[in-house]
């Protein structure tokens, strides 16, 4: 049976590990704001919001899904900025899994109630990045886009359409 | 307000169900009776804070990338709640008006944090809010559950008033659903917040009006803590343990998949009915349980009752069987806690203070925070997760059984001839937790059972152990002690024997 002298050396350990997990989870909130994945993936958003293929109708709810097409997500606070920026134009939906987003037991796999599901690639240290707009498995279009850094980042050239892979394979 | 001289908990009148009904329906005619009210108002601050999830990023960010946050503030809920919590217990004994500070600091730091979170649920700042709300709802339960007895007078009404406090509590939650998906609706997820941090300080203003636990404390600490160790104690507060650990695994194990499986919100909000109403209809099934079991067996059932759902959820995951599964979870909820009181009050009946209870509160609480946690890190696919909760559940309840069929066996040896080496056992468990001088006694009753067997040698021992009697009771020395246990126990071992050599005498003949 621990002594009380023992009791309280272990709850001040605790208690010291409860302090430094504060002390890293503040400073784990600074670090994570990648201000550039922001900017650079809020000016793809905006060109391919304003697409045809991305319309989603005159619905009282508008929602789009995005999957990241990198193997890690996107980093959290990255998620939030982009969620908190389209806040009144469109709910950002961010998913992990596709199934998710896409109805895979309907023929030709919609997304979930007529909605739009865009693919987001890593970006690349050219800024350059693949988008990729899902409607169902038949209806994928992919672009590529080229930016560039001038009090704001900017689209250095109208993104070009190439071929899905992405949102085309399995998840 | 009752008078503290109220006339007890009012008995069931006849036996048809209608009675039945009514007498749940009886206000609760004791000192715990404020706390009735503020229990409402804590559950309804509960529901509109689960309502509000509905708005916050929960829904929008990819739990892959949330997932080392969702941990590392679980661990951090875990962190402060250890240490924090044991201390609930001793304040509530010491300080007179203890008890209200403690509901009252849970319930007013709900409040704040509450309305602070209600600007953040599209922030990161959500995550740390969110679960500073988890603790001071921890908080809040074992400061609750550690009152409720040292409130109430008499020790057979701490099941009433805990079912009373379940019952209103649930039905509270449950009126506030509708209002707050209403609210949700027409003003957004921050209102829903805001209307919850009314209730909680509304829960705060109500908790002044509970009264100051019983002035006397009638057993000592020692008495106490013997009862609150014994074994049916420590069988109960792991099954209990082991169910919230369950139920927290089940709460993110389901969010997550759930979420990744496309389920709309409403989805989530019909989850939190049926584990309501499981919870809510084990308040009427545990007393018509108990009249028929005894605690420990429903504790059994209560836990493999979701063991089975579970089963079936891990065979055929669907919609159905997770609300069956939530619904089970609500359910043995109810009749766990139901059991676990009865057990307390049966078995540690001296037990009036805060300090005994807030200590098993804390580790059943800690559970839910391990079963969270492990549902976080696994990560498991949905019907591998049902299987784990199955499997955790059916072992438990396996081996309380496999426990009950050894005592009961056991129980075929308890005689006469096995008393000796019974209060030897006694007293070695008395002297673990400090009290010698009973340890003394009972070393010295041992002895006497052992030399009643006529035949036993050791006459010698017996007067050892008969000089140190008065030496062990007289300076409560903690080493004379020792050594009169020491020889019972050769004493115990010398009767065993004879015990031994005249049964195999008396088969051979």
């Amino acid at each position: 049976m621990p002594s009380g002298a023992q009791r309280r050396v272990s709850r001040l350990l605790v208690g010291a590990a409860a302090v430094a997990m504060t002390v890293a989870a503040c400073a784990g909130e600074v670090a994570s704001s990648d201000d550039r994945e922001t900017q650079i993936y809020a000016t793809a958003l905006d060109w391919l919001l304003d697409r045809p293929d991305t319309e989603v109708g005159d619905v009282e709810e508008p929602l789009i899904y995005i999957e990241h097409l990198g193997s890690d997500a996107i980093a959290l606070a990255v998620q939030v900025d982009l969620i908190d920026r389209y806040d009144d134009v469109v709910e950002l939906r961010f998913v992990d899994a596709r199934t998710e987003a896409v109805d895979e037991s309907v023929s030709d796999a919609p997304v979930r109630e007529g909605r739009v599901l865009i693919g987001l690639g890593p970006i690349s240290e050219e800024n350059e990045l693949r988008a990729e707009v899902y409607r169902s498995s038949s209806e994928v279009t992919a672009y590529r886009f080229r930016l560039h850094d001038e009090d704001g980042w900017r689209l250095s050239a109208t993104p070009t359409p190439i071929e899905p892979e992405g949102l085309v394979a399995d998840p | 307000m009752t008078s503290p001289a109220a006339a007890p908990e009012p008995t069931p009148q006849g036996t048809g169900w209608w009675s039945r009904l009514r007498s749940a329906a009886v206000p609760v005619a004791s000192p715990a009776r404020p706390l009735l009210p503020v229990q409402m108002c804590h559950s309804a601050g509960e529901t509109f804070f689960a309502v509000s999830l509905a708005g916050s990023l929960f829904f929008n960010v990819s739990l892959d990338a949330a997932r080392p946050r969702i941990l590392l503030y679980l661990a951090l809920t875990m962190a402060p709640f250890a240490v924090l919590a044991p201390l609930i217990g001793p304040f509530i004994d010491r300080f007179r008006g203890g008890h209200r500070a403690v509901l009252m600091g849970a319930l007013g730091g709900r409040a704040l944090v509450a309305l602070l979170l209600s600007a953040q649920l599209r922030s990161l700042l959500l995550y740390p809010l969110a679960f500073a709300i988890v603790v001071l709802a921890k908080v809040y339960s074992v400061s609750r559950n550690s009152l409720v007895p040292v409130l109430v007078e008499e020790r057979e009404h701490l099941v009433v008033v805990n079912s009373r406090l379940a019952r209103d509590g649930t039905a509270a939650g449950a009126a506030a659903a509708p209002i707050g998906v209403l609210i949700l609706e027409t003003a957004g997820a921050g209102a829903v917040l805001v209307v919850g941090a009314l209730s909680y300080a509304l829960g705060t203003i109500l908790a002044l009006r509970v009264p100051s636990p019983h002035p006397e404390v009638p057993a000592s600490p020692i008495v106490e803590t013997t009862e609150m160790s014994g074994a049916g104690i420590r069988t109960a507060t792991m099954g209990m343990g082991s169910l919230r650990a369950t139920v927290g695994f089940a709460f993110f194990h389901l969010g997550f998949v759930l979420k990744e499986a496309g389920e709309p919100v409403w989805f989530f909000g019909l989850m939190a009915v049926a584990s309501g109403v499981g919870s809510f209809s084990g308040t009427f099934i545990a007393p018509w349980m108990r009249r028929r079991i005894d605690e420990q067996l429903m504790l059994t059932i209560a836990l493999a009752l979701p063991g089975i759902t579970g089963v079936v959820a891990a065979l055929r995951f669907h919609r159905i069987s997770v609300l069956a599964l939530a619904a089970a979870l609500g359910l043995a909820g109810s009749l766990a806690r139901r059991a676990f009181d009865e057990v307390i009050q049966t078995e540690a009946p001296h037990a009036r203070r805060g300090q005994a209870y807030a200590g098993l509160e804390t580790r059943i609480e800690l559970g839910w925070v391990a079963g969270a946690l492990l549902a976080v890190i696994s990560r498991a696919p949905d019907w591998v997760g049902a299987a784990v909760l199955a499997l955790w559940l059916m072992t438990v309840a396996g081996e309380r059984i496999a426990a009950v069929v050894a005592a009961a066996r056991r129980e075929s040896g308890v005689s006469l001839e096995t008393l000796p080496q019974r209060l030897v056992a006694t007293a070695e468990s008395l002297a673990a937790v400090g009290d010698h001088q009973q340890a003394a006694v009972l070393a010295m009753a041992a002895g006497d059972a052992a030399r009643s067997v006529v035949g036993i040698p050791g006459e010698s021992l017996f007067q050892e152990l008969r000089s140190l009697q008065h030496e062990a009771i007289d300076d409560h020395d903690e080493d004379v002690a020792e050594r009169m246990i020491a020889v019972a126990r050769q004493l115990a071992s010398e009767h065993e024997l004879v015990i031994t050599r005249r049964a195999e005498g008396r088969a051979a003949s």
